[in-house]
């Protein structure tokens, strides 16, 4: 244990330190009570002893306080009895305090933990999977709170409890103190040749308990394989291999950790014999009174049971520390950068890219692009799955961040604009609707907008008509815990909430796709009535969502290779004239 | 994150039983357990018992000889309880990882029995979460719950047992801490289970919101409603916090009154105890060994309270355990057999759904002689996948009939079945290993001149040869050290080793290299020669090889033929020939 032991927790507790301190104080306060119990015992036992002894019960000949052994022996027990009446309310109080500051630093950790990771770029969550980001957030913050609830206390405890005990054995009999307390070094030293065993076993348990869960994990993820190949046989005895080997191992560490706890209770028995015989002995010779002897067993009984506890604090510890460090591993990783000033109005809506290039893992998905987009003007984007279609629109609202180039709003790099500013300025439509289990209208109005915008705003995304096929309309709660919703009117939800904010930029992300072409039509109808004086991005497959627009440009492998209006493009006879006959097919394949 | 609910029961006796199933087999061991606790408790609280001998019988009389012969008795006794401690825990550990294997292997058996519909539903997640934390969870409900509360309660009888053997009367005063403790035990138990069902669900509550805020980051983001998710969650976990304070608060004032009970306790015993000595109708050594008794008395009792939280959680566990063993397996079929199929395959009107009602294919009827290839073209969603999904019976039909060489799929026994049949999957899986298993699938009656010669048949050969390790070369999960075609040579390879009677065929749509193409079209040819295929097919060269071409639009067959005749026809076909295939 060094010194430093809740160091790395010390800016966690700091908030709560005038709780830790009167947990403290009370700790102290009941060890020193409870500490004083095995004393009067021997002042009980002595008395009476002497009395007995003597054979005087009366009180003549012996040194009473009472007046008799008798009343002396009631007047401990009496004062036995005060003092457990005040060491429970002081241990209930340290209790409350020490415990209830663990649920308070959970509560803490998770709070920063949240409100870190909203503020967190999108870049982050695409290397981060989902599951893992909750563990941190659930299982490693409850480790952290187990061991403050728990080991913290109880290692405070043992400490203190160990000083005094030690301090009134010395002053009862200081040799028999030392002498029963002698094997407690050995003990420490026998816990750590153990404890290092045990991890290793330990280690290699982990690594066989990964084997068997990749084993399922391939197993259930290649079902359909199995089932096609008849494979059940074999992948059962494939299972059972690694299942042995699993028992195996756990085999060799239990054949180690079950040394541990009858080795405790080994070395406080030990302690007991040395008190036994030697203690016994003295008590024969007469240096060494009855009550001395009984107050040593109790003393000794009493650092047992935190004893016992060591590994388990030990190891509560170890694994706060490593969740501790899961949590931190986040909370460093640094928001995204942003910078102060201005206001939505700011905005007009002039888009501008210029020689702007973005790489993915690698791959260059855009390249050298040079477009400018007048305020209030329809652009549309045509081009094959992966040609960096959604890439351009994700650049806009600072999704993410070109690695060559500028994207420019106004004529002002996007970087230099607020992102609360460029955020609350652009309606973004991803393909891919997000919806939170919440109620449509929670959903649609996000927190913005009045009750009369949401339902204009489901009319104008055509979620209106459908409306009246969910139980409670607009209250309807959807998703998870809801009702689900089809991939269209998904979609309608999240055009409706893009549209409720009034955007000076409104980009569709291929958000038409899971829409039938009569309701797209009117969506589109209802959008250039509003979208008039407003910048409008469509990401499209489809000829007849884009073909009104007023500039269309054609991305292949990152590249603009065609543009121009509809008329032109397709007079053109290039990639977007071809799209064009080719959706005439299908439209006939349709009908069919 | 799925929620962790708590039972409703708490303690069910019915699944407990179901549990104790598992410990059957170790039925001797288990009683070995009980006798090693036995011994174990007898053992350890012999200690005050010995100080009391000690005491009445020698150190008061002042016999040093007769003192130091015990002492050697209580280290003899101090071995024993070594032993037998470690005897016990060993028993108990191993008796856990026996149940816990027995449990692994049968959920994964299970699975393995399941059908193809409890797949599409279920996320692997949660499966894999049954056989790994909630398995664990049983374990610790054994070693840590069950075994260690007998443990307990047998060191309360034994003390007991020691105490009153002493002295009635002071034993009958001991007593009176039972129902003290009994009540404050069932007071904190039902404050606190409540608390902690609550508490479970908030957290339920706040992990699934803090769940949606970080899937759903980038509408948070751009929509700004950071504030709106963050203030959702620290309202749930503010919720939390008050209900774990509850369970806390209970708990706080739980523990201090068992040690004021303890502390209260010893007081009674030396009042009344000494006076009992004073008035001389006990020995001294018997007020020692009863004030030593009293705090260890407690702690049993204590730690029983602490263990019943490990009861609640893997109660929940083994609930989550036995529903899963308790869904119902997919059929075996019937007791049709063969070695050999001569791989005619005939649909008589099949109608199918996933999903109720939503019918996937309509009246299908079609037949493949023996020998004959089929290849099967449609738009996306016209019922392709599915027919050869119930080739293979992944899934039952609710109309018609499938025959195989004549009989009914359903008379079929269905691995012996699917061992004859053949598929080339579209999305190729590579399980860990290296390419060697990955063509054999493990199986030992193929062998390596096997796997050879099945690699060297569909071109795969030629990068296997090429490999660092050629056959031995290791592919990792998802074989991602594989380039898509390779996958898929390697995944024609595996089939054709399996040397199937019927060949199922669901070409990939992701273009590959020129030179890997070619190999592939010639490998594709081999395989459908000289057996009964079906094919989903996106190449041209696939559907020209076919004898018979079916064009499927929207769960029905509409046109048939041959690619000459079909073009004629000037229908769907046509059209998707036009639109995906005439680029080659």
């Amino acid at each position: 244990m060094s010194l430093n032991f809740f160091k790395p927790f010390a800016e966690y507790v700091y908030p709560h330190r005038w709780k830790i301190f009167w947990g403290l104080m009370l700790l102290l306060g009941t060890q020193a009570v409870q500490a004083l119990v095995p004393m009067l015992m021997k002042w009980a036992i002595d008395t009476a002893k002497a009395g007995l002894d003597a054979g005087d019960l009366t009180g003549d000949v012996v040194d009473t306080i009472t007046g008799s052994p008798m009343g002396d022996l009631q007047m401990y027990g009496a004062l036995m009895a005060a003092l457990g009446l005040v060491q429970w309310g002081m241990s209930f109080g340290m209790r409350w305090y020490i415990a209830s500051v663990s649920r308070f630093i959970e509560r803490d950790l998770r709070k920063l933990y949240v409100r870190h990771i909203v503020r967190l770029p999108l870049s982050f969550f695409q290397t981060q999977r989902v599951g893992d980001l909750m563990a941190r957030a659930t299982n490693d913050v409850e480790a952290i709170q187990r061991f403050f609830y728990f080991a913290y206390r109880l290692s405070l405890q043992a400490v203190l409890n160990f000083a005094i005990s030690l301090v009134l054995m010395c002053i009862i009999d200081w040799q028999l103190a030392l002498l029963a307390l002698a094997p407690m070094p050995v003990m420490a030293f026998c816990a750590r040749w153990v404890g290092q065993k045990v991890r290793v076993g330990y280690r290699r348990v982990q690594e066989q308990f990964a084997a068997v869960s990749s084993k399922i994990q391939e197993n259930l993820t290649g079902m359909r394989m199995v089932k096609a190949f008849a494979m059940r046989p074999l992948e059962i005895v494939d299972f059972g291999i690694l299942n042995e080997e699993y028992v195996t191992r756990n085999r060799h560490l239990i054949k180690i950790r079950s040394l541990y706890y009858p080795f405790t209770f080994l070395l406080s028995g030990v302690s007991m014999i040395v008190i036994l015989w030697l203690g016994g002995l003295r008590v024969i010779e007469g240096s060494l009174s009855l009550g001395a002897f009984v107050a040593f067993n109790a003393y000794l009984l009493r650092m047992s049971r935190p004893m016992s506890m060591l590994g388990r604090i030990v190891d509560e510890y170890q694994r706060a520390v490593a969740s501790l460090r899961r949590v931190e591993e986040v909370l460093k990783v640094s928001p995204q950068p942003d910078v102060t000033g201005g206001s939505t109005g700011d905005i007009g809506g002039e888009i501008e890219f210029r020689n702007t290039s973005f790489s993915y893992n690698g791959q260059r998905v855009l390249k050298d692009i040079n477009l400018r987009i007048p305020a209030g003007s329809t652009l549309a984007v045509v081009g094959r799955v992966g040609s960096g279609k959604s890439t351009l629109a994700r650049l806009i609202p600072r999704l993410i961040q070109a690695d060559e180039g500028r994207v420019l709003i106004d004529g002002k790099p996007v970087e230099d604009i607020p992102l609360q500013t460029i955020r609350d300025a652009t309606g973004y439509v991803p393909q891919d609707a997000f919806l939170f289990s919440d109620t449509i209208r929670e959903n649609v109005a996000l927190g913005a907008g009045a009750e009369g915008d949401v339902v204009r705003a489901t009319e104008i995304s055509q979620l209106a008509p459908d409306l009246h096929l969910f139980p409670e309309q607009l209250e309807t709660i959807v998703g998870e815990r809801g009702v689900t919703l089809s991939g269209g009117q998904k979609q309608r939800t999240a055009i409706a909430r893009a549209v409720i904010r009034e955007p000076r930029i409104l980009i569709m992300d291929d958000a038409l796709a899971s829409v039938d072409t009569r309701t797209e039509e009117e969506i589109l109808k209802h959008l250039r009535e509003i979208m008039a004086s407003r910048t409008t991005i469509l990401i499209a497959h489809r000829i007849s969502t884009v073909k009104d627009a007023d500039h269309i440009i054609v991305l292949d492998e990152g590249r603009i290779v065609e543009q121009g209006s509809h008329d032109e493009l397709v007079a053109h006879d290039g990639i977007y004239a071809d799209m064009f006959r080719r959706q005439h097919l299908a439209q006939e394949l349709e009908s069919f | 994150m799925e929620e962790e609910e708590i039972g409703h029961k708490g303690f069910d006796l019915r699944l407990m039983a179901r549990l104790l199933n598992f410990l059957r087999p170790y039925m001797r061991w288990v009683v070995l357990t009980f006798v090693l606790i036995i011994i174990a408790a007898v053992v350890r609280q012999a200690g005050p018992f010995l100080t009391k001998i000690a005491v009445d019988d020698y150190i008061v009389p002042g016999d040093a000889d007769g003192l130091t012969y015990l002492v050697m008795l209580y280290i003899g006794l101090l071995v024993a309880q070594f032993g037998v401690g470690y005897c016990q825990s060993w028993t108990t550990n191993m008796i856990g990882q026996w149940a816990m294997h027995d449990v692994r292997l049968q959920i994964f058996m299970h699975l393995q029995r399941l059908p193809m519909r409890f797949f599409d539903r279920t996320p692997v997640g949660r499966l894999m979460a049954r056989n790994t934390n909630d398995v664990d969870a049983l374990n610790e409900l054994f070693t840590d719950g069950i075994v260690s509360m007998i443990s307990d309660i047998f060191t309360i009888i034994t003390i007991l047992a020691y105490i009153f053997y002493m002295d009635v009367t002071l034993g009958l005063l001991i007593c009176l801490a039972l129902p003290v403790a009994f009540v404050a035990t069932v007071w904190l138990q039902n404050k606190t289970f409540f608390a902690y069902r609550v508490a479970r669900t908030l957290f339920a509550r706040f992990s699934s919101s803090l769940q949606e805020t970080v899937s759903g980051m980038e509408v948070v983001q751009l929509f700004g409603c950071e504030g709106r998710c963050v203030k959702r969650f620290e309202d749930a976990n503010k919720e939390y916090l008050d209900a774990r304070l509850q369970s806390t608060f209970y708990h706080a004032i739980y523990f201090p009154i068992m040690e004021l009970g303890g502390i209260l306790l010893s007081a009674l015993v030396l009042w009344y105890g000494g006076a009992q000595v004073l008035d001389g109708e006990i020995q001294w050594g018997v007020l020692v060994a009863m004030l030593q008794y009293v705090p260890r008395f407690f702690m049993p009792i204590r730690d029983i309270a602490d263990r019943f939280t490990v009861l609640q959680v893997a109660m929940a566990s083994s609930e989550r355990i036995f529903e899963l063993l308790d869904t119902k397996p997919e059929s075996l079929g019937g007791t049709v057999k063969a070695d050999h199929l001569k791989g005619e395959i005939a649909f008589q009107n099949v109608w199918f759904a996933y999903n109720e009602d939503e019918w996937v294919l309509r009246d299908v009827s079609f037949r493949v002689a023996p020998g004959q290839s089929l290849a099967l073209v449609g738009a996306t969603g016209a019922g392709k996948s599915t027919v050869i999904s119930l080739v293979c019976r992944f899934y039952d039909i609710q109309r018609g009939a499938i025959l195989v060489d004549g009989v009914d799929i359903r008379e079929w026994d269905v691995e012996e079945l699917r061992r004859r049949i053949g598929v080339v999957q579209q999305d190729v899986f590579l399980f860990a290993g290296d390419i060697e298993d990955n063509i054999s699938l493990g199986h030992p009656r193929i062998s390596r001149q096997e796997v050879e010669q099945a690699a060297r048949d569909v071109n795969a050969d030629r990068f296997i040869d090429k490999l660092p390790n050629t056959y031995q070369h290791e592919v990792h999960e998802r074989g991602s050290s594989l380039s898509v075609g390779q996958r898929q040579l390697i995944s024609f390879a595996r089939t054709l080793a399996s040397g199937p009677d019927i060949l199922i065929l669901d070409e990939a749509t992701a273009s590959v290299d020129t030179e890997t193409e070619m190999w592939i079209q010639d490998a594709v040819a081999k395989l459908m020669r000289s057996r009964t295929s079906i094919a989903i097919a996106h190449r041209l060269s696939t559907i020209r090889n076919a004898d018979k071409i079916l064009v499927m639009h929207r769960g029905q067959i509409r046109e048939e033929g041959d690619h000459d005749t079909l073009l004629k026809q000037n229908g769907i076909y046509a059209r998707l020939y036009q639109l995906q295939y005439q680029e080659e």
